[in-house]
């Protein structure tokens, strides 16, 4: 074995410590996590291990006019955007309550409903939960905006 | 090793990043990505190694820096201080938007982290490189699909066993990512029991990948990550982590080459 050999599976070895340490909780974690933030490469691993127990779904009111409303198609207002993998999460997260950012997205929700709609009073968000297969909706989360102010309540 | 693997998940993970930002622009997210909870945006608190103050200019300059780079990458030139500023560039993006900045992107940023220390990025087409990069991608790989395994495995009934909602008709159905109607998929649990009991074998024999059977346990993998990409809007996930399949498939593409090129030009060592 070449010098190379020997320092690829140096390499090999230190990165298969540091890949196991870091999702097993085993001496060095805490440590090693720390060389993780700068480059956010932790992971919290288990992808998709639980699907969602109900049917969570996201809607936008125009006044007494729903525009968006997730997984229906005849009504799309902005569907491009509530669907996009980096804005979902906080569609997800706003419906359960536990989002720290969905007075953000309400704020984007009302600025891109005026540049459409200038006259519009009140907008709202609403999260609809359901046992499976989704066909008995109860509300269960409310964001509503008023004109003047707009602030999210 | 044979450079072509290596250097096709330099590509395809490029790629990958690169449509997931165009996507960013072409769905009209980028005023809510982009800026500031301050300047219209969603995102109000940054991560704590946001390193960049450039105001309002901050996530489109961001933005445009991994977008560029990443080019550089995939055209092949200045390959290796391309990938360093895509790296660095694209956790800058993550700590700006932490809500958007989700496991594909942590996964996609180690495998990049991997390939900066690779000789790919200097060596031509087909020549031999230190193999190292390959082994540490393929054992991500394998750590992903086993972590998701065992997630599976904890809720063992709810994926393997009829019952009228799979845990997989709960994940493909929801309505803020699924694709198809939840009430009309709801009409046929063995096709999700099913799907199941196929995702699940395949992420518990994700050790196959440290083995000769890789290969053949990828060509599975494919058609698990497309499945995923039909039934379900999830963006980047099913493309990017394809993109770290040509190290699965390395043996096969090592025995291809054009018919232009001589078979001694892919075996010029380092």
């Amino acid at each position: 074995m070449t010098a190379r050999d020997h320092l690829r599976g140096a390499l090999v070895a230190f990165a298969l410590f540091f890949m196991l340490v870091l999702p097993w909780g085993l001496p060095g974690a805490s440590e090693l996590k720390s060389l993780q933030r700068p480059f956010r490469i932790a992971q919290s691993w288990g992808l998709y291990g639980v699907g969602p127990a109900n049917a969570w779904v996201f809607e936008v009111w125009f006044e007494d006019e729903v525009v968006y409303r997730a997984g229906d198609m005849d009504h799309t207002w902005l569907r491009s955007v509530f669907r996009y993998r980096r804005v979902r999460p906080v569609v997800v997260n706003t419906c359960r309550n536990k989002s720290k950012n969905a007075h953000g997205l309400a704020n984007v929700v009302v600025r891109r409903a005026l540049e459409e709609n200038p006259n519009l009073t009140e907008i709202s968000i609403r999260c609809t939960r359901s046992p499976w297969p989704g066909t008995e909706p109860q509300e269960v989360h409310r964001l509503t905006m008023h004109a003047p102010n707009w602030y999210p309540y | 090793m044979d450079s072509r693997p290596l250097r096709l998940v330099q590509i395809f993970v490029a790629m990958a990043i690169i449509g997931d930002m165009v996507a960013l622009v072409v769905r009209g997210a980028s005023d809510a990505v982009l800026f500031p909870r301050s300047l219209g945006g969603i995102s109000s608190e940054p991560g704590n190694w946001l390193l960049v103050e450039w105001g309002a200019y901050t996530g489109p300059a961001l933005w445009a820096l991994v977008v560029v780079s990443l080019l550089f990458v995939i055209l092949g030139v200045a390959t290796r201080p391309a990938l360093v500023v895509a790296l660095i560039s694209y956790a800058e993006f993550g700590h700006m938007y932490t809500p958007g900045d989700r496991g594909i992107d942590r996964i996609l940023r180690t495998a990049m982290l991997i390939l900066v220390f690779s000789a790919v990025s200097e060596a031509k087409w087909g020549e031999k490189v230190a193999s190292w990069p390959s082994d540490l991608i393929r054992w991500l790989l394998v750590m992903v699909y086993l972590d998701a395994g065992w997630a599976k495995y904890k809720r063992a009934s709810g994926w393997l066993e009829m019952q009228p909602f799979p845990e997989l008709y709960e994940v493909m159905a929801a309505p803020n990512i699924g694709r198809w109607d939840p009430v009309m998929m709801a009409e046929y649990p063995w096709i999700f029991v099913a799907g199941g009991w196929y995702t699940f074998a395949l992420e518990a024999s994700a050790l196959l990948l440290l083995t000769r059977f890789a290969p053949y346990w990828a060509v599975f993998g494919v058609f698990m990550h497309l499945g995923i990409a039909a039934t379900m809007e999830l963006g980047m996930f099913p493309f990017g982590m394809l993109a770290l399949y040509p190290v699965l498939f390395a043996p096969w593409i090592a025995k291809w080459r054009p018919r232009s090129v001589p078979a001694e030009a892919l075996r010029t060592p380092v």
